[in-house]
């Protein structure tokens, strides 16, 4: 009883084994089968076999040959050199294979050269082939290198002996081979097994293999009979894997061999097939998009976080309890241990749609809510694939022959004090697996999306898995930085990791989940309308102006919709239909004239009180007096009327009142007198200056009616001063503007010099809250807004007044 | 104590997040396992909320596994159902459910007005805002003028796979037609199968395919990108009736679920004009089938529709499918 914490700890290792794989797949074996439907078969089982066969030999060759030679090189490397290189190559192998794919595929998009030649050519289908070929030697090749380093760094000190004798290049291979082959057929074998299981890489290059043929088939039958082929095979490469893995050992001898050769081959290896697609790919895609992108998925990436953070929380524990059981002197205990490790193993490398399925029946036979309507399934099944890192760390820590005679010397009496005997390297390898498992977790696709619970919000990686599918490319970058970003996080942190700057991590993601600052609603604010298309209901209402008589509304179910200044409804009106859109743009001339940007119909209307034409001006073109898309209108001093529009053709058009064209200033871009989408502009009434809103240039430009820039107000982004996305623009006073911003989805006052003072409103659906609004305008009732996601206008009465 | 404190603030980080996350008592839910386009279902959603103040709580399936995985998860949760509602962008599932018992009646005021061809007749579910099939080709290649008419002639088009979706779904249509669709996918020569309807349209705008079966949605979601991608309808025969296959999407009240008000209620906001003019001005251009809203959606309207016996077509469902997949893998 001398140990007796200790051997507590190493019960509960055995009991979390148990709970978490064994009662699991007792609890599926025992279930009752359903096919749902008469069996599906895959029609081409032997197809699928060979197919796969073929791919993941392939790959495994190519990996190995480029992992084994570099890890060779890794072994030479400096000590810190080598951590930090390890590291990068763990980092890598959480990234998930599918976003190498993706980054690869997005490189060359349809435009460039290279597109352009490829369809030439009809090598499209061979270049998509080619590209998840790159990105799966890409992302398995750190395996061989990781394995090789270790060996080569720990061992007979072969290359030392090299060096020594200036052994011929082609020599020092046969060398390698007769004296590595074991580990080297054994990180080839990893490579294959793990490939041949891959689903979704395979699935978006349109490669059936087993893993994606299982999950076609276990989707459509819900049934393991259907394909024992499939499923026998799966098990078969599963278990070779494990085997592999748990033959390699790494031991303490760390530093043995230290010959300081430079690093620069392993980071261009790497950087070639890793880094540079991912970097490409974020390049071309990340811009203003990715922030708006953000706003919508933050609360997916949130409840991605908390799954993350409780896989990694047990995947450490699982490092202190492996490495409790690897210590132990009983040879129970230790082979209870390695019977555990290929567990974990054995789960980490079987497909994952038999998982899925695995953990979905044992969840049902349970029927508690606990397991159906929580995220407890989905964490559970990714501890169970994820939990490897976790025992091969703690086989790890164990490994070291220093810390075994350590401890068989000390003979810690409790737990913590065997913790305590082996740190820092138990830091260490917590750390890492805790880094490693945020970033697998985060990126884990085919159990989220078959065990996530119904909840408002879906982990981000579902989101992912869609968007590929759809061709989204802006959402699936976006969700690619952010898993690099947390990729390199995790690196950084295992790399420079001390105990105040986890403590300090962990108060950010603290800071970051509960995001503090409480958004507080507009006060009084009274709302105009709901969701709907009968009178006073809105269909994604944009285009808004007002007068002290009236408020006038075009929403995208291609109505115009009179109220009066405090809300209440007065008339409709049906414009023409429009196939591609609806009116953006409204403004109301001191004649109570309805003037209509009609947007996609590529004029301007004019229409009395009575919703009768007045006049009509404008068609479709780029010449003088034409319009591409017309976005607002606004009425100078001069009698003159201003119109802006986007398309190619960015620039404010003047006109008088009758439709004449009299001249036009901007262009398309980002310099001083162009514009990206100019969606709103005003006049001051003071001097007659315009003030447009440049919403995709995220500014405000402030122009002479002449069109000569007398000031501009930018700062792009989501803190007070900055704007991002201005749809809306209103000078308020005689002193100040509102500018309503769709991307912050609030509105912002700034004084016509560009000084900020204040905003109000953030995104949410309750009233008080804005979603994407589109425009602002003023009665005599307070400042009306286009709650556009929301589908209704909001009153606010306050901000009359408001300083 | 380093990993007191490792262990400790961690906990504490992780218990905080979520305390954080948006669970909040008391607040009004349902349940929804959607197959529709998961960017559309959340405008849905967010407009469900908005108008009854029910928050909704969404499970979605993968566009390559549509709707199956939904359908066989639920079959599984028969017995303790988590959905209360299913909507589904396909019927074959929800009739293929249905014959299992799956739904309730639902009496919600839309609901009973429904038309009947678009409802079960037990009004345990309801069929809405359709989708059609088309042929998706680039037009800079092909002149309109230039495609043929009928189905059956496209044996050179891509399709996805046909185990699932409104693939499978025309599959098993097809097979009222034995002799032509045996024809079409005999003649196929091994056509690589595609993870999903937008996969089969992105290989046409990647000039990978000339041709590819797919759905209305698809199509005009390439051409927001900014594709070179036009959709054509062809028919079936040349009789009235023979013309374009509509797919609806489907919604049902699940049996037994935790929440039938507000299931019934948020069935009765699916099948409202709100909705339909939602879905027909969405990037998917669903077409509406009240007439209320289809009168400004002319552009949608479909002239001479597939008339089609849905229930025959999930009959046939796992046969044809196996056939079609033996045939296509000669």
């Amino acid at each position: 009883m001398k140990l007796k914490s200790t051997t507590l700890l190493q019960a509960f290792g055995l009991l979390l084994f148990i709970v978490l794989l064994v009662i699991p797949s007792i609890l599926f074996i025992f279930s009752p089968e359903r096919i749902a439907n008469a069996e599906t078969q895959a029609p081409q089982i032997w197809d699928v076999l060979i197919r796969t066969l073929v791919w993941s030999i392939g790959i495994g060759l190519c990996s190995t040959v480029i992992g084994w030679l570099v890890g060779i090189r890794i072994a030479s490397l400096s000590p810190s050199t080598f951590s930090g290189i390890i590291i990068l190559l763990l980092m890598s192998l959480a990234l998930p294979a599918y976003a190498i794919f993706y980054a690869w595929w997005q490189a060359w998009p349809s435009g460039t050269w290279l597109h352009a030649y490829v369809v030439k050519h009809d090598l499209l289908t061979f270049a998509m082939q080619t590209c998840v070929f790159i990105a799966l030697v890409g992302w398995s090749w750190p395996i061989p290198a990781l394995i090789s380093s270790m060996s080569n760094r720990t061992t007979q000190g072969i290359l030392l002996l090299h060096q020594l004798d200036e052994v011929r290049i082609w020599r020092r291979f046969a060398n390698h081979w007769a004296t590595e082959k074991k580990l080297i057929l054994s990180s080839f074998i990893i490579v294959v097994a793990w490939t041949s299981t891959n689903t979704t890489s395979f699935d978006l290059a349109q490669v059936g293999t087993i893993g994606n043929e299982l999950r076609a088939v276990l989707a459509s039958t819900g049934s393991l009979t259907s394909v024992p082929i499939l499923i026998g095979v799966g098990f078969v490469m599963a278990a070779f894997a494990s085997i592999c893995i748990l033959r390699f050992k790494a031991t303490s001898k760390i530093h043995a061999i230290q010959l300081r050769k430079t690093s620069w081959p392993v980071i261009l290896i790497w950087s070639l097939l890793i880094g540079f697609p991912l970097m490409m790919s974020a390049v071309m895609s990340i811009g203003p998009e990715s922030i708006q992108l953000w706003a919508q998925y933050k609360y997916d990436v949130l409840l991605s976080l908390y799954i993350a953070i409780s896989v990694a929380l047990v995947a450490c524990l699982i490092v202190i309890v492996s490495m409790s059981m690897h210590l132990s002197t009983s040879k129970t205990v230790h082979g209870l241990a390695l019977l555990i490790d290929f567990g974990w193993l054995m789960f980490a490398c079987l497909p994952a749609s038999f998982i899925a399925l695995l953990f979905s029946e044992a969840s049902i036979f349970l029927h508690a809510d606990l397991f159906l309507k929580t995220p407890l399934t989905l964490i559970v099944a990714q501890i169970a694939t994820i939990g490897f890192v976790g025992s091969l760390a703690g086989r790890w820590v164990a490994s070291c022959s220093r810390v075994k005679v350590l401890n068989i010397l000390d003979a810690p009496q409790s737990a913590v004090g065997l913790c305590k005997a082996n740190s820092p390297r138990l830091v260490m390898a917590m750390c890492v697996t805790f880094a490693v498992s945020i970033a697998m977790s985060f990126g884990e696709i085919p159990l989220s999306t078959q065990l996530s619970a119904p909840s408002a919000n879906q982990p981000i990686s579902v989101a992912l898995l869609h968007a590929m599918h759809y061709q989204r490319p802006e959402i699936v970058t976006t969700a690619l930085v952010v898993l690099v970003g947390i990729a390199i996080m995790g690196g950084l942190f295992t790399t420079f990791v001390q105990r105040r700057v986890l403590v300090l991590f962990c108060f950010v993601c603290i800071l970051v989940g509960c995001n503090s600052d409480v958004p507080t609603p507009i006060s009084n604010t009274h709302s105009i309308g709901k969701a709907g298309t009968i009178d006073s209901h809105f269909v994604t209402p944009r285009a808004i102006a007002a007068n002290d008589q009236k408020i006038v509304v075009i929403d995208k179910s291609g109505r115009l919709q009179l109220f009066g200044p405090k809300g209440t409804f007065e008339s409709s009106i049906e414009l023409e239909l429009s196939g591609t859109g609806f009116p953006t743009g409204v403004s109301i001339d001191s004649d109570g004239n309805i003037w209509i940007a009609d947007t996609h119909q590529h004029r301007i209307l004019v229409l009395d009180q009575d919703g009768e034409t007045k006049l009509s001006f404008g068609e479709y073109g780029q010449d003088e007096g034409q319009f591409l898309y017309p976005t607002d209108i606004a009425f100078g001093l001069d009698n003159q009327v201003y119109v802006t529009e986007y398309g190619g053709n960015d620039r404010v058009s003047v006109f008088n009142h009758q439709g004449q064209f009299i001249r036009s200033f901007g262009s398309h871009g980002t310099g001083q007198h162009q514009f990206r989408r100019p969606q709103s502009i005003d006049v001051d009434p003071s001097n007659g200056n315009l003030f447009i809103a440049d919403s995709g240039n995220h500014r405000i430009v402030v122009m002479s009616p002449e069109g000569k820039v007398l000031n501009i107000i930018s700062s792009v982004g989501r803190e007070p001063s900055n704007v991002l996305y201005p749809y809306g623009i209103l000078i308020d006073s005689p002193k100040t503007i509102l500018v309503c911003e769709y991307g912050n989805n609030r509105l912002q006052r700034f004084s016509k010099e560009g000084v900020p003072l204040g905003t109000w409103g953030h995104p949410g659906s309750e009233l008080g809250f804005l979603r994407t609004p589109w425009g602002v305008a003023k009665t005599n009732s307070g400042i009306v807004i286009a709650d556009t996601g929301n589908n209704r206008l909001q009153l606010l009465p306050d901000m009359m007044t408001s300083k | 104590m380093k990993l007191a404190q490792i262990v400790i603030s961690s906990v504490v980080s992780t218990l905080i997040l979520f305390g954080c996350s948006n669970t909040n008592e008391g607040v009004e839910r349902v349940s929804v396992y959607v197959s529709a386009d998961e960017q559309i279902a959340r405008e849905v959603f967010a407009a469900f909320t908005n108008q009854t103040g029910i928050h909704v709580d969404w499970v979605g399936d993968s566009e390559s596994s549509k709707n199956t995985t939904l359908v066989q998860r639920l079959i599984r949760e028969k017995e303790n159902p988590v959905a209360d509602v299913f909507w589904s962008s396909e019927i074959l599932g929800t009739i293929l459910l249905s014959r299992q018992n799956m739904f309730a009646v639902c009496n919600a005021p839309n609901a009973m007005n429904w038309p009947e061809n678009h409802r079960d007749s037990k009004f345990h579910w309801f069929g809405f805002s359709p989708r059609a099939r088309v042929i998706a080709y680039d037009p800079k290649i092909m002149s309109k003028e230039d495609l043929p008419m009928y189905w059956w002639e496209y044996s050179d088009a891509v399709m996805a796979d046909p185990r699932f979706g409104t693939t499978r779904t025309h599959v098993n249509v097809m097979a009222a037609f034995p002799q032509e669709s045996m024809e079409l996918f005999e003649n196929m020569e091994r056509p690589p199968l595609y993870g999903g309807n937008a996969a089969t349209v992105q290989a046409v705008v990647d000039g990978r395919a000339t041709f590819a079966m797919t759905d209305t949605d698809d199509v005009h979601a390439a051409i927001r990108r900014g594709a070179s991608i036009a959709m054509h309808m062809p028919r079936h025969h040349d009789q009235i009736g023979g013309g374009t296959l509509l797919i609806p999407n489907t919604v049902g009240v699940i049996a037994d679920c935790s929440h039938p008000e507000h299931a019934a209620e948020f069935v009765n906001f699916l099948l409202s004009d709100e909705v339909a003019t939602l879905l027909a001005l969405s990037t998917s251009h669903n077409i509406p089938i009240q007439e209320s809203v289809a009168s400004k959606f002319p552009h949608l309207i479909i002239e001479d529709p597939l008339d089609v016996d849905f229930y025959s077509a999930a009959s046939v469902d796992a046969e044809q499918i196996a056939v079609v997949m033996d045939v296509i893998a000669q």
